[in-house]
């Protein structure tokens, strides 16, 4: 019988360990911190003075208000597609994994800690672009905020950053050159952007039918978060389609979270942790 | 020729094993790099695996460690433990861009401590001993090669493994720091520590238990140092001249400094040599030298897979001949 036994480092341990690295690089970036800050923010002052019409008596605050969520959530996930996909492609590319694959390490923590460092890095985006919205008039009403649509908030922005994590890893394993990663994050991130009427928000500037903003991710989670900060019955400026702030949209929502997170954990596995150099 | 088992051999193998590769091969694409390496490596041995640049040290050390799956073959460690199941037990420096360039030499230790269950705040002195501690809060992407490296060593020294497997630790270090890394390793060494590190120094040999001579994918020769350099043809050097290389065996010579070297072919002897010199109005010396380890190096990388490479000529011609006769009888 072999004398050694097989030990490591508890997950949570790992996934600390990854987060505090993920961190550590996110805090040198500095273009990684302006897209986080100033990317939204730019984009939801351009909105504000290009594309927005003076709107009726006392719906100012409001409409501010919804472009804050909307460009902060906007840039959550714009910065989480850009540093996941980055920094994986760069652990790829260099030989990192080599390294990581000697040492008892499980691939979950290693997943696990890049997404709480990634959902920091989108939770400090929203909130920054929300304070923007804020201090430029938002009509917010925090007082009337109970549990139920805190919790949606915080789920949805959780969800969204979880499958921006997805998708940045699928890009990273199309884009093997992590130095164009964040110019092509970007690029993937506006697309979608407005090829689902700004997130969902505007469906009115898709020509056929949009019903289809309530079934995308990024759309979906936009408008649900909306809907729950706003009231359903306070959004008509983005329906038809209805605003999305059913169970089963939700479970929606979550169902695309779990199956894009599964994707992700085998890629990991397969690519990153697979045995071969 | 030292490739079977020797006397040493038999003696690690008394010992208790604590790696163990059989028939181990690997490939990328349409090319082998390992073709059935076989190697054991005991309890508190020191072995240097040695070979130049390409014949899959690295790859190997790789499949030891548990980062590459092996084509063929069987590792076992500790005792029936896959290298993957052992990767607790192990520590590991494997070259290239391991360390994040990101993060500062401090933040890297740190990192890789954080993921090893037997990381220790040995790193301290470590980081001294290699001098590396004022650079420590520097990104590492600020590093030279050597920094990089030293703290590649830092970050595996750091860790209380039973088996260290260190890819070329002394490579791009100046000669100072060359001697303070075969320090660090003597010691742990000495502590009853088990290391397999890779080399295409041959300043690196003098510190090993074993050396292990790998060639075209495969172990050629295993044995101490001091077996394999008596082991050696006769080692002849020139001064004063130039030495035609078809005197030497393999018709191979090695310029070192202002002096020739070669090895003795069975058939010849220093006056012949000598007599092959073209001198013009130089004194001329041509005499046995004992062995280095450049000379050891020089064999077995050099001269070696040309001796093999006539002697599997030569087999094929003498089979086709006897082939070649049988049908004539006939």
């Amino acid at each position: 019988m072999p004398e050694t036994t097989s030990r490591s480092v508890p997950w949570t341990g790992q996934t600390r360990a990854f987060a505090r690295r993920h961190v550590q690089q996110l805090r040198r970036n500095k273009l990684i911190v302006a897209l986080a800050v100033g990317w939204p923010v730019l984009w939801y002052f351009l909105t504000m003075a290009f594309f927005i019409e003076e709107p009726a008596s006392g719906q100012l605050g409001y409409v501010k208000a919804s472009n804050g969520i909307t460009y902060g959530l906007f840039g959550a996930f714009t910065v989480t597609v850009a540093v996941f996909a980055g920094e994986f492609a760069r652990d790829l590319e260099g030989d990192r994994y080599r390294k990581l694959r000697a040492l008892p390490v499980s691939p979950t923590a290693d997943l696990a800690g890049r997404f709480l460092a990634g959902t920091a890095l989108g939770a400090c985006s929203y909130l920054a672009t929300i304070l923007a919205a804020y201090a430029h008039g938002g009509t917010f009403e925090l007082q009337y905020l109970g549990p139920t649509t805190l919790a949606i908030l915080a789920l949805t922005l959780v969800l969204f950053c979880a499958i921006a994590m997805a998708l940045a890893l699928l890009l990273a394993l199309v884009i093997t050159k992590p130095e164009h990663m964040t110019t092509i994050a970007v690029v993937v991130v506006l697309m979608a952007f407005y090829l689902t009427g700004f997130n969902g928000t505007v469906p009115q500037l898709i020509a056929e039918d949009p019903t289809f903003v309530n079934y995308l991710p990024n759309s979906l989670a936009t408008r649900m978060q909306i809907a729950a900060w706003a009231g359903s019955d306070n959004v008509d400026f983005m329906t038809p389609p209805a605003a999305p702030l059913t169970l089963e949209y939700g479970a929606l929502l979550v169902g695309y979270a779990v199956g894009l997170c599964a994707v992700a954990v085998a890629i990991v596995r397969r690519f990153a942790y697979g045995g071969e150099p | 020729m030292p490739t079977e088992t020797t006397e040493t051999e038999t003696v690690a193998q008394a010992q208790k094993t604590v790696l163990d590769a059989r028939d181990v091969a690997k490939g990328f694409g349409d090319g082998a790099v390992l073709e059935g390496i076989d190697l054991r490596v005991a309890e508190g041995e020191l072995l240097t695996l040695m070979g130049p640049n390409g014949v899959g040290k690295s790859v190997l050390l790789s499949c030891l460690a548990g980062s590459t799956d092996p084509d063929a073959g069987t590792i076992e460690l500790f005792d029936g433990l896959s290298p993957t199941e052992a990767r607790s037990e192990t520590s590991v420096a494997l070259q290239g861009e391991t360390i994040d360039p990101d993060l500062t030499g401090r933040e890297n230790l740190q990192f890789y401590g954080d993921l090893h269950p037997r990381a220790t705040d040995d790193w301290r002195e470590i980081a001294d001993r290699l001098e590396l501690t004022d650079d420590l809060d520097r990104p590492a992407r600020e590093y030279s090669g050597g920094m990089a490296r030293k703290l590649e060593l830092t970050i595996a020294l750091t860790v209380d493994a039973k088996l260290y497997l260190l890819d070329e630790p002394t490579a791009e270090l100046d000669l100072a720091m060359i001697q303070t890394v075969h320090d660090l390793l003597l010691e742990y060494s000495g502590d009853g520590k088990t290391i397999l590190m890779t080399s295409h120094a041959p300043l690196d040999a003098q510190i090993a238990d074993r050396i292990a001579f790998v060639q075209q994918g495969r172990v050629v020769a295993t044995d101490r140092p001091s077996a394999l350099l008596e082991d050696l043809p006769p080692t002849v050097r020139v001064r004063g001249g130039m030495a035609p290389e078809s005197a030497f065996l393999a018709d191979r010579v090695f310029q070192r400094g202002d002096e020739i070297r070669g090895f003795l072919a069975p058939e010849t002897d220093l006056e012949t040599i000598e007599g092959a010199i073209d001198s013009g109005r130089n004194r001329v010396t041509v005499e046995r030298d004992p062995p280095s380890y450049t000379d050891l190096f020089n064999y077995y990388t050099y001269v070696q897979p040309t001796r093999d490479a006539e002697t599997m000529a030569t087999d094929t011609e003498s089979t086709r001949d006897r082939r070649d006769a049988t049908v004539t009888d006939r």
